[in-house]
């Protein structure tokens, strides 16, 4: 592959997960970045562009990766693409500090043959502990470019390109392959000569696969790797027999299976490697820091306080601090609305304008401050390692539910606003984790209800309010517990993800690093989550505008006439046709339901007075149905747009619609029945 | 940790000897990860012919998975028999060299036939037993009643076993990740189980022989936190359990 005039170079950043790899794609990329999702899963894809001495770089961020087995849905995507797209280098950010294991990786990045530049990240931090290593003999071992970086810094970055351009260039040498344990090396090459497949001068197979790693992942069990070595073959059964026949002769010579084997064989080739070329000096040990903190934040008595703690104080932020924003934007919203009501002739254009367009997308504006807020606190705990110590502390409960410990924050931010938490997922590693916490989010009662059910806990409870509130938040607990475990058992039988987790070293996260997540979240919802929610205001001032001329959403426009159509339906909830309009408006923002009751019952009510009105269309049952109602069904247009945006699927978004409606409509008829039973009225 | 769980002994009605063979397989095990016939009829005296006979018996029985020229496995019931039967023999002997002090070359032969021999509730207190003295002896007095209470309660008047401190019985050499307690150091021994946990374990560098420290427990006993190969790794106590590792003491 030697391509002396290449224009468009490929780069694929390759890594653990703590190593450093984003702040390299972020120090790379800059602003040049798109994020999506990799086609069908809700594993992120990123990918940037940069332009260097009339060279275009495209980059791309791989997820963070402990191997190439196809173990997680992360090592499958990072391996599908590393095998199957046309890639010019690859760049393996190691973690200086940590090299042991994360060498683990290169040596099998080492066998797809292609280039590798090896970024040894962190090398301050690794000399701060007193390593020294020498780095022309690491590079010589293993036959890779091996270039010191310090990412945070934004330090060799430009020698990474450099590296890249040299290796693109010139061409290059395939890097030496890892050595085996003997026996293993002398049974790879025999059946690398034996068997019956078409080998190209590279050493790859049909398909571009190098050879030697589809023989060494298919001793190691890897079912894929053993089809594609068939598939390359002109005579798949021989070969498989042949790999097999290898494979029990093997686990006869050690006495255990070849990927025990093989894995050991990695580790003692690393092991021989950093002998080589680390020295030690004694000195303070940044792990040994670390340790001593998470003394305190781990501790057994005082580890879950202090996070519930920090769990409180993130919620105060995010909400008072972001309330704060959000009131001048409100503020600014309506000074623009009434600006553009002034300027624009009364009529359609103008309603839909002002009643529709700004009505909506300000409802969406308005969440900004609490997004980034809430990124910004999130993005720090992850960078600075505590999210994982969170997931520690949390797991055995979260278990209980069949949820990994990582899944408590989204769950908690859930209280505040749905949006921030459903997005707030990513940080799980299995699908499976992810689509269970999202599809139960949305029962953790948000603060956009609060004022529903403070209104009518205000006329019908004001004795026991607060008793009557918190019944609904617990509801909402137990009815996402019994959710999640029905969930577990019927769409994800899987056994919940293992928890064989690192707990990475605390590190300060930089603040370049920590505004760039907040702003890409940000940005993310605003542009993702704006265009539906602007569809869907249009739809929703339609129905209230249409037929022209008649009061906005009043019993003679289109939605009076569904919310009749759709009385009977919600009759055996005790409701009538304004309850089910405020309810369907709802969907749009659950502020809307209090506002729209206000235009249904206030309007119409000869003293204009909503309580009033309220006390005499509602009974204390039916008010209490209507909370429960409006805890369960869908949450908002925001968030079926968020859970869209992360689930990557319209099967699982209309899934997530469907369930909280059924669920709303069935526990709301119980709630009403009983109570009917019980005598209340 | 829950304390004075009996050890394994499930009626098995095995005999003495195939004790004997499912100890020997776990203590090679332990110490080489692989156990074939011939370390067998080395570590036991014995010549291979009676190995093989002894070893399709305990196949038989579902205890071990044994195909000629290969390497013994354990099952997984196999695996808790054999970990339950090393346990008594080293309580046994622990008990009579230093309690009873008798010479240590000559206890191994009677300690042999005691295990067999003892139940498991006698043998569970014989290792508090070994354990209160070795934390109340020498200096401080050693009480007969403040046994009897730890036994009954859990309490210790010299708060040095108090029942809220993970507990694991001096004596024991080499037992599962998820009995260890936090501060103790280990090797790794051999990594047990299902497939894709099992290979997960393996490439976070949980290999044979590699050493590691158990730093904490979560606060609610679950996961686990160690350090190895330079980094901390936490794990759950399900998957800690198919990690056998032997105890170092420094």
């Amino acid at each position: 592959m030697k391509n002396s005039s290449k224009t468009n170079i490929v780069i694929a950043l390759a890594g653990n997960p703590n190593s450093g790899k984003t702040t390299v794609f972020n120090e790379l990329t800059g602003s040049h970045q798109h994020v999506g999702n990799w086609p069908g899963v809700t594993v992120e894809h990123k990918e940037g562009t940069l332009r260097r001495d009339g060279h275009e770089f495209r980059v791309i961020d791989l997820p963070g990766i402990y191997s190439l087995s196809a173990y997680s849905q992360e090592e499958i995507i990072a391996r599908d693409f590393l095998l199957n797209e046309p890639i010019d280098v690859i760049v393996n950010i190691v973690d200086a500090s940590n090299l042991e294991r994360n060498l683990y990786l290169t040596t099998q990045l080492l066998e797809l043959g292609l280039p590798v530049v090896v970024a040894l990240n962190m090398i301050d931090v690794a000399e701060g502990m007193g390593q020294r290593l020498d780095l022309d003999k690491l590079a010589g071992l293993m036959g890779v470019e091996i270039v010191p970086t310090v990412a945070a810094k934004g330090e060799g970055m430009r020698e990474i390109l450099d590296t890249v351009l040299k290796l693109a260039e010139t061409g290059y040498e395939a890097p030496r392959s890892t050595r085996h344990n003997p026996e293993v090396e002398i049974e790879v090459s025999k059946l690398l000569d034996e068997l019956p497949i078409i080998v190209n001068d590279e050493g790859r197979c049909a398909g571009s696969m190098p050879a030697r790693w589809l023989v060494i992942k298919t001793l190691e069990g890897d079912s894929v790797a053993r089809q594609k070595l068939a598939e390359c073959s002109t005579d798949p059964q021989d070969t498989l027999n042949k790999v097999d026949e290898t494979k029990r002769h093997l686990a006869e010579g050690f006495g255990d299976d070849p990927e025990t084997v093989i894995a050991d064989g990695r580790y003692g080739f690393i092991g021989g490697l950093l002998r080589e070329v680390v020295t030690r000096t004694p000195s303070v040990d940044r792990i040994a820091t670390s340790d001593r903190i998470d003394d305190v934040l781990l501790h057994r008595w005082l580890g879950i306080p202090i996070f519930l703690g920090l769990m409180w104080l993130t919620f105060k932020l995010t909400f008072d601090v972001g309330g704060v924003f959000t009131e001048w934007i409100e503020i600014g919203i309506s000074a623009f609305g009434a600006w553009l009501e002034a300027l624009l002739p009364a009529g359609p254009l103008s309603s839909l304008i002002i009643d529709g367009v700004i009505a909506g997308v300000g409802g969406v504006v308005v969440f900004v401050p609490n997004i980034a807020i809430i990124f910004l606190i999130i993005s720090f705990l992850e960078d600075s390692g505590y999210m994982a110590r969170a997931a520690f502390l949390m797991d055995r409960s979260m278990h209980v539910i069949g949820l990994h410990g990582k899944s408590f924050i989204p769950m908690l931010m859930g209280f505040g606003c749905n949006v921030p938490a459903v997005m707030a997922t990513r940080t799980l590693e299995t699908r499976e984790d992810r689509l269970l916490t999202i599809l139960i989010n949305p029962l953790m009662s948000c603060a956009a209800r609060l004022p529903i059910y403070i209104l009518f806990t205000g006329i019908f409870f004001s004795a026991h309010g607060a008793m009557v509130i918190f019944s609904i938040y617990v509801l909402g607990v137990l009815l996402a517990v019994l959710s999640g475990k029905l969930f577990r058992k019927v769409l994800f039988p899987k056994a919940a993800s293992p928890f064989v987790m690192e707990l990475p070293p605390y590190r300060m996260p930089t603040l370049k690093g920590t505004l760039h997540h907040v702003w890409e979240r940000t940005w993310l919802f605003l542009s993702k989550a704006g265009t539906v929610i602007l569809a869907a205001s249009i739809v929703i001032w339609a129905l209230g505008s249409l037929p022209w001329g008649v009061e906005f959403s009043s019993s003679e426009s289109l939605v009076g006439y569904l919310g009749r159509a759709i009385e009977p339906v919600v009759k055996p909830l005790g409701l009538d046709w304004r309850a089910a309009v405020a309810l369907l408006f709802g969907i749009g923002a659950k502020e809307i339901v209090v506002s729209t009751l206000g235009v249904l019952y206030g309007g119409s009510h000869p003293s204009g007075d909503l309580n009033t009105a309220l006390s005499e269309s509602f009974t204390s049952l039916t008010a209490y149905t209507f909370m429960v109602v409006s805890l369960i069904y869908v949450p908002c247009i925001a968030t079926v747009a968020a859970i869209k945006r992360e689930t990557n699927s319209w099967k699982w978004t209309m899934f997530s619609v469907g369930y909280s409606i059924g669920l709303a409509y069935l526990v709301g008829f119980i709630v009403y029945r009983l109570g009917l039973l019980i005598g209340m009225i | 940790m829950q304390r004075g769980r009996p050890f394994n002994r499930q009626d098995m009605n095995l005999s003495h000897s195939m004790e004997d063979y499912l100890e020997a397989i776990y203590n090679i095990k332990v110490r080489n990860q692989v156990a074939r016939v011939k370390d067998i009829s080395r570590e036991m005296n014995v010549r291979m012919p009676s190995v093989t006979g002894a070893l399709k018996a305990l196949a038989d029985k579902g205890l071990v998975i044994y195909q000629p020229y290969e390497s013994v496995e354990l099952t997984q019931a196999g695996l808790d028999h054999a970990r339950g039967i090393a346990h008594r023999h080293t309580a046994v002997r622990e008990f009579l060299t230093s309690v009873l002090g008798l010479p240590e070359e000559d206890v191994e032969q009677e300690a042999c036939g005691l295990e067999h021999a003892i139940s498991p509730e006698t043998l569970d207190r014989l290792l508090k037993l070994v354990d209160f003295i070795g934390a109340h002896g020498d200096d401080k007095a050693f009480r007969l009643s403040d046994f009897q209470s730890f036994l009954k309660d859990g309490s210790d008047p010299d708060g040095d076993m108090s029942a809220d401190v993970c507990y694991l019985p001096a004596t024991i050499k080499s037992t599962r990740l998820s009995e260890l307690c936090p501060g103790m150091k280990g090797r790794i021994a051999f990594v047990s189980g299902r497939k894709p946990i099992r290979k997960r374990l393996v490439e976070m560098g949980m290999t044979s022989d590699t050493h590691f420290e158990v730093l904490r427990t979560a606060p609610f006993g679950d996961p686990i936190e160690i350090k190895i190969r330079g980094y901390n790794l936490s794990l759950r106590r399900s998957e800690a359990e198919h990690v056998e590792v032997e105890v170092i003491n420094d």
